[in-house]
């Protein structure tokens, strides 16, 4: 095929997807006040975390401001060989950045 | 108790493809600092492990000490310099830089930092370079070490091999025995690929044999030369290693912390801190924020973001921003190279928000999982996803739920 008649093709080919996506787009339904799934799972995925917190806070006896949360929890969780743990600003802050 | 629970609304305004972001670093709060300065001392590696990314690591040349240098007073001009800042030392094998070299070179980062800044330092080295010498400058400036060790040799010789094709476990087994003849505390760092998947307990029990208390693992990963991860078809094999390394890790008599499932621990204690931009606040990721991590090859050469990316070729995107010879960290900011790269990466983090539902505790993954697994950095989930943060973060969460005699939540009216 010649070259320029490629490129033709391959022209026409684009816009004619370009439309196509514009009209799949313009005949979806609006969906922007109904929750995504998405949106679903990370309201439970926030209210699984907070109902460990609370229950953990419960059981220790602790505020929920207390700066030593975390490592109670990790007590809580009889997970001793997690106390002391005094490197945890390293690790957060290298996460996996030590490849290999 | 679940009182509070609210829809989230998405975000009206996605950032439009085209739209070229504008760096402003008084558009933070709080304000941008460096945490992590990535020094590559050489990109050379004496060994050849066989998921290695790095390219040139066949390259000799070494930082000069300009460089070190030029490295950290960019970052004071730049104001992005804080109380503390962590130096590491990597990309390539640092200890094929001689011990002497470091010498210098602290000294020439606590000169350019200033007495404001408190350094700290650290290297991830194979190990098998390690003597007394080493030990004794680890030891002088309190150098934090970490040691890529991937388990029994069985597993480790599998990948981590020298140049020759011989593997390295004795060598590096006679480092870490260095190391703890003179009383250096290490970490280890183990590339968890899917030979090692059946054998969790064994792999455990290699690092508390050997005297590990903190153990990273970084799940295989499709990056730079190494175009393929070994877990891309072995991800329930990766969920059932998590759960039998966890019932190790949580055994009483067990000293072995994993990394994967403190950082879990300490997400769900405390969340992800928060940052404010534009207005908004979204939880922090230092990959995904400029400057939160700078990177410097060899050469002066310099980026930001996933350091991984540093270096690498692509058609698309300049991964390179600059070099401290020649350019101010924020005069780079302003090319048209950084704005596109920071614009896709973005774009990708607007992904994640609308489309994972571990975002809170995430804040955007990695761009570099992003630009090699999906090939676009304004994608969502990637393997590394799964398998460092959604998975680890899961099935603690599980544990705990069951713990507490906390029912999961399942559905909200």
């Amino acid at each position: 095929m010649p070259q320029s008649l490629r490129a033709r093709v391959s022209f026409g080919l684009r816009r004619f997807l370009s439309l196509l996506g514009l009209l799949a787009a313009a005949a979806a339904p609006v969906q922007a006040s109904v929750p995504t799934d998405v949106e679903h799972q990370r309201v439970l995925l926030q209210a699984r975390v907070a109902a460990v917190r609370d229950a953990m806070l419960v059981q220790q006896n602790l505020r929920a401001d207390d700066p030593a949360r975390s490592d109670r929890l990790a007590q809580w969780f009889n997970w001793p060989n997690w106390m002391n743990w005094n490197n945890w600003n390293n690790w957060a802050n290298w996460g996996n950045w030590f490849n290999r | 108790m679940y009182a509070s629970i609210r829809w989230i609304a998405r975000r009206d305004a996605p950032l439009a493809a085209e739209a070229l972001l504008r760096f402003d670093p008084a558009e933070f709060i709080p304000a941008l600092k460096t945490r992590l300065l990535i020094l590559q001392p050489t990109p050379f590696c004496n060994l050849r492990c066989d998921y290695c990314y790095l390219p040139h690591r066949d390259d000799k040349a070494r930082m000069s000490l300009d460089t070190v240098r030029a490295s950290v007073r960019r970052l004071a001009e730049a104001g992005l310099l804080g109380d503390s800042l962590t130096v590491v030392w990597h990309a390539g094998e640092p200890l094929a830089v001689p011990p002497d070299f470091y010498e210098a070179a602290i000294a020439a980062c606590t000169e350019a930092a200033g007495p404001q800044c408190e350094l700290s330092h650290s290297i991830q080295t194979n190990a098998v370079l390690i003597d007394d010498a080493w030990c004794r400058l680890f030891k002088r400036h309190r150098i934090r070490v970490g040691v890529s060790v991937d388990g029994p040799a069985a597993m480790h010789d599998l990948h981590r091999r020298t140049r020759n094709g011989h593997g390295t476990h004795g060598r590096v087994l006679s480092g870490m025995a260095k190391l703890r003849d003179h009383g250096i505390e290490f970490h280890a760092i183990a590339v968890v690929t899917a030979d090692t998947l059946p054998h969790a307990r064994d792999f455990a029990r290699f690092f508390v044999e050997q005297g590990v208390r903190e153990v990273g693992c970084n799940f295989d990963e499709a990056e730079g030369l190494h175009g393929e991860s070994s877990l891309g078809g072995a991800e329930e094999r990766h969920e059932a290693f998590l759960a039998e390394l966890m019932a190790c890790a949580s055994d009483d008599a067990s000293p072995l912390r994993v990394r994967e499932f403190i950082y879990a621990a300490h997400l769900i204690g405390e969340g992800l801190p928060r940052y404010q931009w534009r207005g908004e606040a979204l939880p922090f990721n230092a990959q995904v924020v400029p400057f939160a991590l700078v990177n410097v090859a060899w050469n002066g050469d310099c980026g930001t973001f996933s350091p991984e990316l540093l270096g690498q070729p692509s058609g698309a995107f300049d991964f390179t921003l600059g070099n401290v010879h020649r350019d101010a960290l924020l005069a780079c900011a302003s090319r048209p190279g950084f704005r596109r790269l920071w614009s896709a990466i973005a774009r990708g983090t607007r992904t994640c928000e609308g489309g994972c539902s571990h975002f809170d505790y995430c804040g955007g993954g990695a761009p570099v999982n992003k630009w090699y697994e999906n090939g676009d950095l304004a994608s969502g989930e990637t393997l590394y996803c799964r398998s460092m943060v959604k998975r680890p973060f899961d099935l603690v969460l599980r544990a705990m739920e069951e713990k507490a005699g906390v029912v999961p939540a399942q559905a909200v009216a």
